[in-house]
């Protein structure tokens, strides 16, 4: 119980930092504070569906389903994460280079991501029973999961590249302000932590649903 | 051979009714008069020719390849099919059938296309390697997306939901290296293409054999 | 050879079908179950032959002392539902053609046109099955079910459509497999379940209350 209110002022502090302790990227001013917040959503986003893959894998195998609820509501997180990471990115967007959507490599793959939740939900709302909803589910999901780095390959050699360059790039210099650094990597922590929180809380629900449902069984 | 039985069965089927064949048809040719019109006598450049066949390549492809496993759902022959024969062999045999039918589409619509459109041809051998290797990705991923959908209550309307996302990147690929041979590409120019859609179709089709089960068995 | 049916159930979307039931079931044996509609007589025969999981307990098949794979099992078994039909479109011929030949079984015209004999439908071989009566769809099902000659055959109310000479064909072919295997029928017909019911099982709720979890089935 403690923790979610040390995460609450943890993320004030995060909050406070990025407007008031890092300073602005050269080049792009102000604007810049929005990676604090952009990139750790967008990280969410993606974790939240590798949580949501693994889960489905989980379910095909043991057959439990548990685990699909599970891959469900981490996609619901997901999905979240998603449109906020692609929100943030098209504000990004506007500002720097004129439009709000532009096709750049890392706009078209969360926009493939956004696509991917969408026709897992639509999946999900075409079955009704349970136990084939999280069959096919998981198969789509783990189908959608392997296209992904074919994606990942293919966009960057076609669609312009503007996107900043990603923040560590491995075996180069590293191209932000200490300062902007230590602010980014709490942030992303704080997110994180968010992202664990809705599970923590998501988790315990469905265990509630269950033993009410037990319950509801032999009253 | 077991695989041989399952096509043939497919083939006569279709060969009575008719149905995806027509259907297939008619919407390929409705898509590519409507573009046609809708281009007029406009020069296109060779990327925009080559994104036109793949939209008509694809919408087709949805409409054709969703019939593959509806129909035995609807009519009750899947569980018989189930008790006769593997999983895997099962999807082999619409796998092929469905490679059949869209190769056939393929050789039908790419010719009419460039009658009705007349772009400049580019080079021929690269482009037709391209497009075949493309439609051996499309057939690879849509057929277990079609078991797929058949499952989830034969709402033909979701296979395009559900298939542009795990196609898009073959798609973006086989686009962009058809524009590349319309536009006069030699074989090195889109050989990067092809080893990836080679690649993506490996992939998939392996991922499909795997997974194949849980969708086709309750 | 045995089947055994070892403490199965089903659910379905959260009700319960049939709870706990159990049975053995050895060579020579016809095994009738009965049951009013909705009881789940179809359920249990599917899960029987593979076509469905059970949401707990377990079928086994032990042939020649070897216990055999629940894949193995399918295609050991003939089976005639209400809910299977044959390919409309494909002639009697071609029908029966295309099962021997999906099984990996060698085709032989001699063999099929014999069953077909045997089943009065030799007039009719050359005609697509859509175009017969309910009766004559009904037969065919069952050529179907013992082309292979399977140890076990499964037929779910086979006396529905069937005219006497129907029934009294379909009763020769029970008689003719109890000497080979096994035969296991869900019927309501008293009629049957007196001629057949070597052992039978009833599944049904408990009378007069809405405890879904019904009396463990037995024998």
């Amino acid at each position: 119980m403690l923790w979610k209110y040390l995460l609450g002022f943890y993320m004030l502090l995060v909050t406070a930092a990025a407007f008031l302790y890092a300073p602005p990227a050269l080049g792009l001013g102000e604007l810049s504070r929005i990676i604090f917040f952009h990139v750790p959503v967008a990280w969410v986003g993606c974790l939240a569906y590798l949580v949501s893959m693994l889960n489905s894998i989980a379910f095909l195998r043991k057959q439990k389903l548990e685990y699909d609820r599970r891959a469900a509501f981490n996609a619901e997180i997901g999905l979240v994460f998603t449109i906020l990471a692609t929100v943030t990115g098209a504000i990004f967007s506007r500002y720097t280079w004129g439009e709000y959507w532009s096709w750049e490599p890392r706009q078209t793959s969360i926009f493939v991501l956004l696509l991917i939740y969408g026709a897992y939900f639509v999946l999900r709302s075409a079955i009704e029973d349970e136990e084939k909803r999280a069959r096919l589910a998981s198969v789509y999901s783990i189908l959608a999961f392997i296209s992904v780095p074919f994606l990942v390959f293919i966009i960057p050699r076609i669609y312009s590249h503007l996107h900043p360059n990603p923040i560590i790039n491995p075996g180069k210099q590293m191209e932000m302000d200490a300062r902007m650094f230590r602010v980014f990597l709490a942030s992303l922590a704080g997110f994180t932590g968010i992202y664990a929180w809705f599970h923590n809380l998501h988790s315990r629900y469905l265990k509630l649903k269950a033993k009410f449902e037990e319950a509801e069984k032999h009253a | 051979m077991r695989l041989g039985a399952l096509i043939k069965k497919d083939l006569l089927e279709e060969f009575r009714t008719r149905y995806a064949v027509n259907s297939l048809l008619m919407f390929a040719v409705t898509a590519l008069v409507m573009v046609s019109f809708a281009v007029g006598m406009n020069p296109l450049t060779g990327q925009l020719h080559a994104a036109l066949i793949w939209i008509i390549l694809f919408f087709s492809a949805m409409s054709g390849m969703a019939r593959s496993f509806i129909k035995e759902e609807e009519k009750n022959t899947a569980p018989a099919l189930r008790l006769a024969a593997e999983p895997e062999l099962v999807f082999l045999g619409k796998l092929c059938l469905n490679f059949l039918l869209m190769l056939s589409l393929g050789a039908l619509v790419i010719p009419l296309y460039y009658i009705l459109l007349h772009p400049r041809p580019g080079s021929l051998a690269p482009a037709a390697l391209v497009i075949f290797l493309g439609i051996t990705g499309l057939v690879g991923a849509t057929t277990i997306l079609a078991a797929i959908v058949a499952k989830a209550g034969s709402k033909s309307t979701l296979l395009p939901v559900l298939s542009l996302p795990v196609l898009l990147p073959l798609l973006v690929t086989a686009i962009n290296a058809t524009g590349t041979a319309m536009g006069g590409g030699t074989l090195s120019d889109v050989s990067q293409a092809l080893q990836f859609l080679a690649a993506y179709t490996v992939v998939i089709v392996t991922a499909s054999l795997l997974l194949f089960d849980f969708v086709w068995n309750d | 050879m045995h089947l055994f049916l070892e403490q199965v159930s089903k659910h379905y979307q959260g009700r319960v079908i049939f709870e706990a039931v159990s049975g053995r079931i050895a060579l020579h044996d016809s095994f009738v179950v009965t049951g009013p509609n909705g009881s789940g007589k179809s359920t249990l025969l599917k899960i029987l032959c593979g076509l469905l999981r059970p949401t707990s307990g377990t079928v086994r098949m032990e042939q020649g002392g070897r216990e055999l794979k629940p894949e193995e099992r399918k295609y050991r078994i003939g089976f005639v539902s209400p809910e299977i039909n044959l390919y409309d479109r494909l002639t009697a011929l071609e029908n029966l053609a295309f099962f021997t030949a999906a099984r990996g079984l060698p085709v032989r015209r001699s063999v099929i046109v014999d069953l077909l004999e045997k089943l009065q439908l030799k007039d009719s071989l050359d005609q697509p099955v859509g175009q017969f009566s309910s009766g004559m769809k009904q037969r065919m099902k069952l050529a179907c079910a013992v082309l292979h000659e399977p140890p076990v055959l499964v037929l779910d109310e086979p006396g529905s459509n069937l005219d006497d000479r129907g029934k009294q064909l379909f009763e020769n072919t029970i008689r003719a497999q109890r000497q080979k295997g096994i035969v296991v029928i869900a019927t309501n017909e008293p009629g049957e379940v007196e001629k057949f019911g070597q052992k039978v099982l009833h599944l049904g709720r408990a009378p007069g209350g809405p405890d879904q979890k019904g009396p463990p089935g037995g024998i």
